[in-house]
């Protein structure tokens, strides 16, 4: 990139609440169901229809504001944002404009081992709109998502490269499915991340034209997207040409913007207070109960992790990177003691099982901790070896069955006890009294083939440990 | 408050279409009107709170509880045109 | 049969037997045919109506409080399976398949609902003569208009054609067509009649209410449509649990308020003589007549407009050709579509008429960057200040009396072409609109060319049930018995 230029780029996120029916209709959110299945007469816009407000929206929203440190505001007004266009049923998106919810707040993640902080401007409802699918010779119009409450994030625009928008992106998705507010699915929409970027002359204060970017649906592109924008702009003042203040839409195929084309004669959306809602009130004791009910940020926990546990920064991002990971790495700890043996197996052998399980998704968590901690038991106090362990798990992973069943089934425990291996080694011994002497004259070499006669003896079972220890007693007399 | 406006304008916003002949009357009664209006610029509404419905304090809310009203079927049988249950509307995006 | 019935009297007598729903329904429709073919009063009849009667006869509504009783709907209320079109060609094929909460309600007491009314498009008009399906006629002087916007549902009762009718209020729409038709009309508190259904004008003004022969019956079914919902966020729980509909209130030491601005309006002089009369004798009744000044009423016609026009042009804009509704594409050149707006600009032109279109355009303006500060947000704040007068005037009274229009009935087409005169007429309406009062119109006399006199009465919000008791008490006194043949 050149360094001539300052980037300046702002976020706009909207996180789709995970509410059952709609932000105000009671039709089911479940957008995937069949055409227009989940629409009310209040979705399709019907004459006489009214709004009213989700309470689970207002929870959800209001559990986002605080994970976000925004300051809540006590009272907020939705307004009527105005346009036509075929899948806005009302001619206008109910919507939080010059009194939102959120105001303020911040986001912190670390990039390269940095501390970041990204500033918000502001959180706000909405409704969201249906989707039209144009085929060449008509338009077709599923009203399905019509009225899903989303929650929409803004940041300042103060983020200075593509890569901390995406880092800023990832945590704030991130820290909406901590919170269970939102399952942040880039594919499917239910997160939607609108990139609105500029660049000016290095130290210059005055803002460039900005262009935003739509249409974008994974982390990895928003970073490619930003990265290609930023190239074109910088392309556009060096050829001379103009930046037009634009929609672009990103191609992930041919890693390419390209411009909308559409008239943006600056949009007169006409807002005003939607008459139909009066001001939405919250009370202090509701903002005191949600955040009792707010999980540790995954940021400050990342750092727990780091600081508390002594864990490996790679290690902590990977167990943080979701709750139900990082709870199940906090509660088999709690179990067994032992954080770094229990970092290791979980960032180890259970993601890699987890990763190739395609059944297995962290809301349908595949093992349980005491499982879990059974195996990590049996592995600390040395009953298996590393290498059975894995074995172990697979076979929990396949057949469900606990550590110690498989264990005991496949006859995999150690003989610890020394008066058990004391006698296979006598009998090694007295079968052998030539290499005794051979060794005791100096042969050390031949110690590796008593202790491999103990183990054979033992059928791999005895405790290598205490064969050592018993041999190395035993054949110094 | 003396506004200026352009009818033709105004009509682009709320998709109205004026015809030409028609213009000369709308133009004349949107004269008249904000003339008439114009009375308000004089009262003194420093500090007035906005009043924008008569008595509602605050929202009432919904619980969160899912009910199918309406069939697809009855959602769709007073639309113009439809295919596949989806509303259908000429290539004009 | 209820010209000197009353509808409880004869719901009475429907769930004893001796009275039969279906022979009442039949008499109406069939006595509706040749006064409508004049009035235009009626724009369609339920054809389940009669079905609904033997039902009702059967007893299956034996515990209602409207057993039986036939009413007329105004157009701009939703029955599932019937035209809802708020006379308009863009919903004019349109039928919901959903009923309005407030006539559910009535349904739900045992109401039959026999038809819909007539009215100005979207409830825009002060005369009936913005309908699609052409304008109503006065029934006391078919030259003459009804009122608006409510017309068909005030003429409609006037003439006989059913005992009770709904009609909407946003800005004198029930208490205006009430007067110049010589009936009851009246507006509730906002907020008591949940909106569910019923097809938005303006959100922050629209009421839901009724027309009737007397003071009883439109209470009746008033406080009957008057139920808490919960699909109407603005719905509000009513402090009074019936309207005491038969309950009269003892004038003596009533406070009742006299408007000094509504006074000084350019009134016709017999309206003036008829309401000073009535002043005086409430005087006599041991009333105190207070003087009360309510200083922001010249601004209440700009503030309405712009309010009310703000709203509409926004709650109007879902009729766009693509869900419900009309789509019209044609054009006078037969030229192709060219683009979105188009496709849009199209069928809402051939849809909306005239002055649909004319408050469009204002509220559009109005709503729009650059004014919305000088006219939109200023509006919201003088309604506040209009509202603050009547806060100040209920110190000194307990209810204002008043004109309900500076005139009787004008002729059909006399303002057709005079929207400012047309705007003005809703001077002594539109203020309790603003404020959200519950008001109401009762029958006063007549004048010399024989078309009604009308009286307002204007209580506190939430004090419907107060209104309605002194409203009686004033019913009993003016003795209005007139009826008009069509
Ligand atoms: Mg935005
Ligand atoms: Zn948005």
């Amino acid at each position: 990139m050149s360094s001539e230029y300052d980037v300046v780029i702002g976020l706009e996120i909207h996180a789709q609440l995970a509410t059952q029916s709609k932000c105000f209709s009671a039709a089911s959110t479940d957008f995937g169901l069949g055409h227009n299945e989940n629409v009310s007469a209040v979705c399709a816009g019907m004459p006489g229809t009214l709004p009213v407000l989700n309470e689970q929206a207002v929870e959800l929203s209001l559990k986002t504001a605080l994970v976000l440190n925004c300051d809540v505001q006590k009272t907020s007004v939705f307004a009527r944002k105005q346009y036509f266009y075929p899948d806005m049923p009302k001619g206008y998106q109910i919507s939080q404009y010059e009194r939102p919810i959120a105001l303020n707040g911040y986001v912190d993640f670390y990039l390269d081992g940095e501390k970041n902080r990204v500033q918000l401007e502001r959180a706000h409802m909405e409704e969201d709109a249906g989707k039209s699918t144009h085929f060449g010779e008509y338009t077709l119009i599923n009203l399905n998502r019509a009225g899903i409450p989303l929650l929409e994030i803004v940041s300042r625009p103060e983020i200075k490269s593509a890569k901390q928008a995406a880092a800023y992106a990832r945590t704030v998705r991130q820290a909406l499915r901590y919170a269970e507010v939102c399952d942040g699915n880039l594919e499917e929409g239910s997160l939607r991340c609108d990139c609105n970027v500029s660049i000016k002359p290095k130290g210059q204060v005055e803002l460039g034209t900005k262009v935003e970017l739509k249409n974008i649906n994974s982390f990895r592109f928003i970073e490619k997207a930003l990265d290609y924008e930023i190239q074109r702009q910088i392309q556009c003042k060096m050829i001379g040409e103009p930046i037009v203040q634009e929609t672009r839409l990103y191609d992930s195929v041919k890693n390419k913007t390209f411009s909308m084309r559409m008239k943006e004669e600056a949009n007169d959306y006409r807002y005003f207070p939607e008459p139909d809602l009066l001001p939405l009130v919250l009370q202090q004791e509701d903002i005191e109960r949600i955040k009792k009910t707010l999980p540790e940020h995954p940021t400050r926990r990342y750092e727990r992790f780091v600081e508390e546990l002594k864990l490996k920064p790679e290690d902590s991002e990977l167990l943080t990177s979701e709750k139900a990971l990082a709870d199940f790495f906090e509660d088999v700890v709690a179990k067994i003691g032992n954080s770094q043996l229990v970092c290791n197996w979980v960032t180890g052998e259970f993601l890699r099982l987890f990763n190739d399980d395609e059944s297995a998704t962290w809301r349908n968590f595949p093992m349980s901790v005491s499982a879990f901690s059974e195996l990590l038991e049996q592995v600390s106090n040395k009953t298996i070896s590393a290498n059975q362990a894995k074995e172990v798990l697979e076979d929990m992973w396949k057949t469900g069955q606990s550590a110690s069943k498989i264990i005991k089934d496949k006859g995999l425990e150690q003989i610890t006890d020394d008066s058990q291996i004391e006698k296979l080694v006598e009998k090694v011994l007295s079968e052998n009294q030539d290499k005794v002497s051979e060794y005791q004259s100096g042969k050390d070499k031949l110690y590796g083939f008593f202790v491999g006669q103990v183990m054979k003896a033992s059928k791999g079972q005895a405790s290598p440990e205490v064969v050592n220890r018993l041999l190395k007693e035993r054949l110094k007399k | 408050m003396a506004a200026k406006y352009n009818i033709q304008a105004i009509a682009d916003l709320a998709c109205l279409k004026i015809e030409d002949k028609d213009l000369g009357a709308f133009e004349r009664h949107f004269e008249k009107i904000l003339e008439y209006f114009a009375t308000l610029e004089g009262v003194d509404t420093s500090g007035v709170d906005p009043m924008i419905t008569p008595h509602g304090i605050q929202s009432p809310l919904r619980a969160d509880q899912v009910k199918q009203e309406l069939s697809v079927e009855k959602i769709l049988e007073n639309a113009p045109e439809v295919k596949d249950s989806l509303f259908k509307v000429p290539p004009v995006v | 049969m209820f010209k000197k019935q009353s509808v409880s009297a004869y719901s009475k007598k429907v769930r004893a037997r001796e009275a039969s729903a279906e022979k009442t329904v039949t008499q109406l429709i069939d006595g509706q045919r040749e006064p409508n073919k004049k009035l235009n009063a009626i724009l369609e009849i339920n054809e389940r109506a009669l079905q609904r009667a033997k039902e009702v006869d059967e007893g299956r509504f034996d515990k209602g409080r409207l057993t039986g009783v036939p009413i007329l709907v105004k157009d701009n209320f939703c029955v599932a399976g019937q035209s809802a079109t708020a006379a308009s060609r863009i919903l004019e094929n349109f039928k919901p398949p959903y009923t309005a909460h407030c006539i559910q309600r009535l349904e739900d007491e045992g109401a039959i609902i026999i038809g819909k009314t007539n009215m100005d498009e979207f409830a825009m008009g002060s005369s009936n003569e913005n309908s699609f399906f052409g304008p109503c006629r006065n029934p006391w002087n078919l030259d003459y208009v009804p009122g608006g916007s409510s017309g068909g549902s005030a003429a409609a009762v006037a003439a006989g054609l059913a005992p009770i009718s709904v009609g909407s209020d946003t800005g004198g729409s029930i208490r205006q067509p009430a007067s110049f038709c010589g009936v009851v009309g009246i507006k509730p508190t906002y907020g008591a009649v949940s909106r569910y259904g019923m097809i938005a004008f303006a959100s922050s003004l629209d009421q839901a209410g009724t027309f009737g022969r007397s003071v009883a019956d439109a209470a009746l079914a008033l406080e009957v449509m008057i139920d808490h919902d919960t699909r109407d966020a603005t719905n509000v729980r009513t402090p009074f649990a019936t309207l005491s509909t038969n309950k009269s209130l003892p004038l003596k030491g009533v406070r009742v308020g006299v408007v000094k601005e509504y006074m000084a309006a350019d009134l016709n002089k017999e309206l003036r003589e008829a309401i000073e009369g009535n002043i005086e004798t409430l005087k006599q009744q041991g009333c105190e007549i207070v003087d009360v000044s309510l200083p922001h009423t010249d601004y209440a016609i700009p503030v309405y407009y712009l309010v009310a026009a703000s709203e509409a042009s926004s709650n109007l804009s879902r009729y766009d050709g693509v869900r419900y509704g009309l789509r019209d594409l044609s054009s006078p050149t037969d030229e192709p579509l060219q683009d979105l707006n188009d496709f849009y600009k199209r069928t809402r032109s051939h849809g909306f008429g005239d002055e649909v279109k004319r408050r469009i355009l204002l509220g559009t303006f109005s709503l729009s960057a650059g004014y919305f500060d000088a006219f939109y947000a200023k509006a919201c704040q003088v309604r506040r200040l209009i509202s603050d007068d009547f806060k100040n005037a209920y110190e000194k009274c307990d209810f204002i009396v008043g004109p309900v229009s500076t005139a009787p009935a004008f002729k059909m087409g006399e303002k057709k072409d005079d929207p400012i005169s047309m705007y003005y007429n809703d001077i002594l309406t539109t203020p309790a609109s603003l404020a959200g009062l519950p008001s109401m119109s009762l029958p006063l006399g007549l004048s010399s060319e024989r078309l009604p006199l009308g009286l307002q009465v204007i209580a506190p919000p939430f004090h419907d049930d107060k209104m309605v008791m002194f409203a009686n008490a004033l019913e009993e006194l003016i003795g209005f018995t007139e009826v008009c043949n069509v």
